[in-house]
């Protein structure tokens, strides 16, 4: 059953060097996903995965179609929706001063969860021994399993992560697969957005490419390479899931 | 308040406690400002004149009229020789002499007292010297005990003192304290939290932006009334100034002004969308308040083109309600036309909030 559909949706900004154009950031998505799954959206910057994104989870207004989360309209009750909702956003901060501890206890109020153990969510994200530091003082790899152990507070039976190992080590970022794997053993479907082509071939069991705000081929891994990655002129037999990200989305940079 | 705001509230109070910046800039300035400026300017305000007391009579009547003048509020009595005391005038340390003769008694009909002063000081023998009048007078009328009103009026006018710059100062700097506090907590942290994302952050979660708001001006409520409570326990009881009105009145208009700053804080984070720009904003409300508010010196004593302006401002409303009640014993009729200011300028920033506040990053 799908727990995910979004049926046309768009987003459309205002151009930062000219207010009266506005650029479309996501151009009528659709897509559906089943519960249970772990699903990649993959892109180059710019391409609308973050809005795409916050779309579903109720950050950003939709400007033009209809989403569901959990059989919920996202647009007529967001709150609703981020109720079911575990959400690991780009970047996060939180308030200087306050320990891991008081900082899961307060969202888990906002949630509205007030009989909370923090230290055995803390465990699961193996933070246990960080209970009483702050923030700030976390290695990255710590910070992505903190921000994801604050996104777990209320439970939830979906868990967006955007790019969740961006900027972490080869071994931080292993890790964190090995707790994606993991929550989604226990039931939590995951949408991720990622740049690591290695990360989405591992962790995914189906994948969109998007750019320039649209879903250009969604399919699991292998059959994506199947389709579209070109035939190597040497080993490896097929290439990978990066080739299939450059043939698909070209060399040129984004940045 | 649901159990979200509450908890959220207390988050933003336990941040605050444990931010000794703005532990320091919310409690400690506005005493630091209060104790030094208050016993600096006390001692050198015009309320505060030093008086040498040459006794040639020393009999228990002279001793009863020195006395009188050391209970005087506002004199400095210092006795010794004439000599001495003379040349306490050419050095500056004192206003006046009063030299009571050897033929001070209670039988004298007419006596002069010669008085010795520093002429170049004139204004603050002026000010002596109907107070030395009265001491004569308070003693004379205690004498002649036979007619009981007269010594009540005398001793309601000892009592009750001329309010000292301490008295003043102290309302300027709990609104001043408390402009600081409520603005520069709503404003800069707002901004703040915007640019880290901390309040998206917030937004994951189900909470609305109301939620957030209350949250946010019930801590602020709450700071600006310990703050308040701290500064007047300190200006009281260690500094020794006095507030004669409601203290309840007092903290209504607390209240009221931390809502008046807070949605000045609203707006200003709504105007400016960058930390540098709430930075500008944020002094360009603060600094001309601090100065021309009334804060430290009545606004009669400004340049009168000023004084319009600086009437209008809402520091100033608060300012001159808080000193109303603290001093005049204010009732809440008498300060309606501050009330109203503050509630007009509410009005106005929260239209503006309205407008301009956005929750989100600007640029990206």
């Amino acid at each position: 059953m799908p727990i995910i559909e979004a049926d046309g949706i768009a987003k459309s900004y205002p151009l930062a060097n000219d207010p009266s154009q506005s650029f479309l950031a996501v151009d009528h998505v659709s897509l559906v996903i089943e519960e249970g799954e772990v699903y990649g959206i993959l892109g180059p910057n710019g391409a609308g995965k973050t809005t795409t994104l916050e779309m579903l989870e109720g950050l950003t207004e939709i400007d033009e179609g209809l989403a569901r989360v959990d059989g919920i309209d996202v647009s007529k009750h967001p709150t609703e929706v981020k109720k079911r909702i575990g959400v690991q956003l780009q970047s996060s901060e939180y308030f200087d001063r306050l320990s891991l501890v008081e900082l899961l206890k307060l969202f888990a109020h906002l949630y509205g969860v007030h009989d909370f153990d923090p230290l055995a969510l803390l465990r699961e994200v193996n933070l246990e021994e960080k209970a009483r530091a702050r923030p700030a003082s976390l290695s990255g790899g710590q910070r992505q399993r903190f921000t994801i152990a604050c996104a777990l507070v209320n439970q939830p039976r979906v868990l967006f992560l955007d790019e969740p190992t961006t900027g972490l080590d080869p071994q931080a970022r292993h890790n964190l697969w090995h707790l994606v794997e993991r929550l989604n053993a226990q039931g939590i479907t995951i949408v991720l957005t990622t740049h690591y082509m290695e990360e989405a071939e591992t962790l995914c069991g189906r994948i969109a490419i998007m750019d320039h705000g649209i879903i250009i081929a969604e399919d699991t891994p292998d059959n994506l390479i199947m389709a579209h990655a070109p035939r190597p002129r040497e080993v490896p037999a097929h290439g990978n899931i990066e080739d299939v990200f450059l043939a698909l989305t070209g060399h040129g940079l984004r940045d | 308040m649901n159990r979200a705001q509450l908890e959220l509230g207390l988050v933003f109070l336990k941040v605050f406690s444990r931010d000794r910046q703005s532990l320091i800039l919310g409690l400690f300035l506005p005493l630091f400002l209060l104790a030094l400026l208050g016993t600096i300017y006390e001692r050198r305000s015009a309320s505060v004149i030093e008086i040498g007391v040459v006794d040639l009579a020393d009999n228990a009547l002279s001793v009863r009229f020195i006395q009188s003048l050391q209970e005087t509020p506002g004199f400095v009595i210092s006795t010794g020789d004439e000599a001495t005391l003379k040349e306490g005038i050419k050095r500056g340390d004192l206003v006046l002499v009063v030299i009571i003769s050897s033929a001070f008694s209670d039988q004298n009909q007419g006596l002069e007292l010669p008085v010795m002063f520093d002429g170049g000081r004139i204004a603050l023998v002026a000010m002596a010297v109907p107070r030395l009048q009265q001491a004569l007078v308070d003693i004379e009328r205690d004498l002649r005990n036979s007619v009981p009103m007269f010594t009540l009026r005398l001793q309601d006018v000892q009592s009750g003192g001329a309010p000292g710059y301490l008295d003043f100062l102290l309302p300027g700097l709990l609104a001043l304290g408390l402009m600081q506090t409520s603005l520069a907590g709503s404003a800069f942290n707002i901004v703040e939290y915007r640019r880290k994302g901390i309040l998206k952050r917030l937004f994951v979660t189900p909470i609305s932006a109301m939620d957030f708001v209350v949250s946010m001006c019930a801590s602020r409520i709450i700071l600006v009334l310990a703050q308040v409570t701290v500064v007047i326990l300190v200006g009281v009881f260690l500094l020794g100034a006095q507030i004669d009105g409601s203290l309840v009145l007092l903290f209504l208009l607390a209240i009221l002004g931390c809502i008046v700053f807070l949605c000045m804080g609203f707006m200003i984070a709504g105007l400016s969308g960058t930390q540098e720009s709430v930075g500008m904003i944020g002094n360009l409300a603060i600094l001309p308040q601090m100065f021309l508010s009334g804060v430290f010196f009545p606004i009669e004593a400004m340049p009168g083109w000023l004084q319009p302006v600086a009437s209008l401002l809402p520091l100033t409303f608060l300012v001159n309600a808080m000193r109303d009640v603290a001093i005049d014993a204010a009732g809440i009729v008498a300060i309606l036309p501050s009330l109203a200011g503050m509630a007009a300028w509410t009005a106005l920033c929260l239209v503006l909030a309205a407008r301009f506040f956005v929750w989100r990053e600007i640029s990206n």
